[in-house]
């Protein structure tokens, strides 16, 4: 299939729901009992729209990004769960059909991304490699003139040089790096892109140039774009939704205005709170308590353990308002109010 | 004056040697601090990737050597100094670097990154004291310890292998920490507690810091002073409050209108990046020169 004809049948079987993720459950089977990384995840984003999942270091948010992509590797395994994709469950998909689903359909900017680009290997051919590896079967090789056209295409799209293309990984900037590992991740013009924490490692300057030409390239490919951070100021500033993690489990999902404005889940208030800001210095406020132990975690309310106190009952997801939705747990739901 | 660890117009050349056909690289360009004895402070170095940060911490480490200047260690020259100075250097000088992974052993538990300081500077009586002392050192930076113990590296999140490096800075009871951009892979609330746990060491234990990070809003908040370098070198600096708010050179406003705010009413960036980037070549620096 050339790259048009796939782009129209992508756009055919547009129903308008980019992804739709349903109780997803990612365990770690560790000697010392399962570490639940990903809890019963549902959410559903549509095609062009930018989500952000946010949460505490150690909530999932990597383990949940791996698991979109079907990439989790022992001792970790999904344990349950659809991850639906233009109609089809990923998880349904043998190996092979989720090899070409990679990067065609869903593509991933993994965590640390830049750091793991072959060292000995020229930018091109990295570039190049990853279209080969997801290419259809029976496709025959490029020309060496279309090569180059195609990897000259690649790097103009996130703001590269075409010089670039004969360069090793050590001799690029950090955000040059970044822009290889996302040119890498659209190369086949996926319809979801997730990309874990793609900035983190980078200044505020090259931050808003890279997530400048990420955002332009996900609304030229009308992709929907997860973005994974904890980075609260780069969500607000990116993203139209966002979902909070805690514990392995999503406790508020809403649209970025409603939810920055007044967040109902005590842990998303306690998250912005503790922002850092220029305009006051003030007592850091950390959130109370140690982050949350996902081993062995009991069925009800994390966030309640976290504050000394205990609702062991499922929580239930409440409606605040259209989009907007809380797991809403009647012990702690004023906490920090 | 007494300084316990001072850099006096220390620049750093990469390449460019005799018969090298590489290009010189200036990374660090005749840069000079002092970190005070009787008034310890926290003392930010910002910039953007590849303006020098690492390299000037890395020459305060005495890991890398100047150019031309000098490091000096309680007012001794660091090339110069015996072997059971360089020992208490090691201890009283911590380094918490930018990469935690590449800090560990991927084939050791994490264990051995906290114990193994406290064995070799005999830091415990016995073995219950040291793992005490390991014990209230995780929990300090929001870590439990039967979580986290036991484990190998490739076993905790990022985040959670950057706090045992923070950890194991604290476990040493050091007089200067150089945290090399601690808390960049951490998130904004655990961002606080460990930030917060720096500043009470600087203030309650008087232990010095250079907070190396490419982030003005934590630089801002426990901060006294700040360092903005940009290519090798130091364009602006000065109390941390001033610099901030009032920011002179062109490169420190860029840097402040590129921070992204948790608002999503309020724009992201105002400033013209090309035509502000033509201005940062010519102007002068701000602040603090000797
Ligand atoms: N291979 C593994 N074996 C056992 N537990 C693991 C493994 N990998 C991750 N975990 C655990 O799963 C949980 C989630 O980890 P994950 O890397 O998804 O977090 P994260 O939200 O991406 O954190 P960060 O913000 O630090 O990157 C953590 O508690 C972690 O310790
Ligand atoms: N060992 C080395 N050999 C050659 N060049 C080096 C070496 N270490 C650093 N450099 C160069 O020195 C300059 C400054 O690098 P440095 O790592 O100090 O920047 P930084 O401010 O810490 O950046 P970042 O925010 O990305 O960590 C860069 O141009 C870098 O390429
Ligand atoms: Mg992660
Ligand atoms: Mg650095």
């Amino acid at each position: 299939m050339t790259t048009k004809q796939k782009a129209s049948s992508k756009s055919a079987s547009n129903s308008g729901i980019g992804i739709d993720v349903k109780d997803l459950k990612v365990h770690y089977d560790t000697p010392d009992g399962v570490v639940k990384a990903v809890d019963g995840v549902s959410f559903s984003l549509r095609q062009g729209e930018r989500m952000a999942l946010v949460g505490e270091s150690g909530s999932g948010k990597s383990t949940l990004a791996m698991a979109l992509m079907r990439l989790t590797r022992a001792p970790g395994r999904i344990a349950g769960g659809q991850v639906i994709v233009g109609g089809q469950d990923m998880l349904d998909l043998d190996e092979e059909e989720m090899r070409l689903q990679r990067l065609n359909e869903v593509a991933l900017v993994p965590q640390g991304a830049m750091n793991s680009l072959n060292p000995v290997m020229k930018i091109k051919n990295q570039l190049l490699d990853g279209l080969y590896d997801h290419q259809v079967r029976g496709d025959d090789k490029m020309s060496k003139e279309d090569q180059i056209q195609v990897v000259e295409k690649l790097l103009n799209a996130v703001d590269l040089a075409p010089g670039v293309a004969e360069m090793y990984p050590h001799e690029l900037s950090g955000g040059m790096k970044q822009r290889v590992a996302i040119a890498i991740a659209t190369s086949m013009q996926p319809r979801i892109i997730v990309a874990d924490e793609p900035t983190s490692a980078l200044d505020v300057v090259v931050q808003r140039n890279v997530m400048q030409t990420l955002g332009r390239l996900q609304e030229g490919l009308h992709a929907s774009i997860i973005l994974i951070g904890h980075d609260m100021g780069l969500v607000a500033q990116f993203s139209d939704h966002v979902g909070v993690m805690y514990a392995g489990r999503l406790v508020e999902v809403g649209p970025v205005k409603t939810v920055f404005k007044s967040p109902k889940h005590p842990y998303t208030r306690l998250l912005i709170k503790s922002l850092p800001t220029l305009s006051n210095k003030k007592e850091f406020v950390g959130i109370p308590g140690l982050p949350a132990t996902l081993l062995n975690l009991p069925e009800g309310c994390a966030f309640c353990l976290r504050i000394g106190k205990e609702t062991p009952t499922k929580i239930p997801w409440v409606k605040v308002e259209k989009d907007h939705f809380i797991q809403e747990c009647k012990t702690c739901a004023n906490y920090g109010n | 004056m007494p300084s316990v660890l001072e850099a006096k117009n220390v620049t750093k050349v990469f390449g460019g040697g005799f018969l090298s056909r590489e290009e010189e690289n200036v990374a660090v360009n005749d840069i000079s601090m002092s970190l005070d004895q009787k008034n310890p402070k926290i003392i930010a170095v910002a910039g953007e990737s590849g303006s020098g940060k690492t390299t000037l911490a890395r020459l305060l480490l005495g890991i890398a050597s100047p150019t031309s200047g000098s490091v000096e260690y309680d007012g001794k020259d660091l090339t110069e100094i015996s072997r059971s100075e360089r020992r208490e250097f090691r201890r009283e000088v911590q380094p918490i670097f930018q990469d935690p992974y590449g800090s560990y052993n991927p084939f050791y538990k994490v264990d051995h990154v906290l114990f193994s300081p406290v064995n070799n500077f005999k830091m415990a009586e016995s073995r219950d004291e040291a793992v005490h002392m390991v014990n209230q050192a995780l929990e300090m930076v929001g870590l439990v310890p039967a979580e986290t113990l036991g484990r190998l590296p490739h076993q905790l999140s990022g985040g959670q292998r950057q706090r045992v490096m923070v950890a194991r800075a604290l476990l040493l009871k050091p007089r200067v920490i150089l945290a090399d951009e601690p808390v960049s892979a951490v998130d904004a609330s655990l961002r606080a507690t460990i930030l917060d746990a720096v500043s009470r060491l600087n203030k309650e234990l008087g232990i010095a810091v250079v907070y190396v990070t490419h982030d003005l809003t934590t630089a801002y908040q426990i901060s006294d002073e700040i360092m903005i370098l940009y290519k090798g070198n130091l364009v602006e600096a000065g109390d941390v409050e001033t610099v901030i708010k009032k920011p002179k050179h062109p490169y420190t406003q860029l840097l402040i209108d590129s921070i992204p705010e948790a608002d999503p009413n309020k724009k992201w960036g105002k400033l013209d990046m090309n035509k502000t980037q033509e201005k940062i070549v010519t102007a002068p620096s701000v602040g603090w020169r000797k």
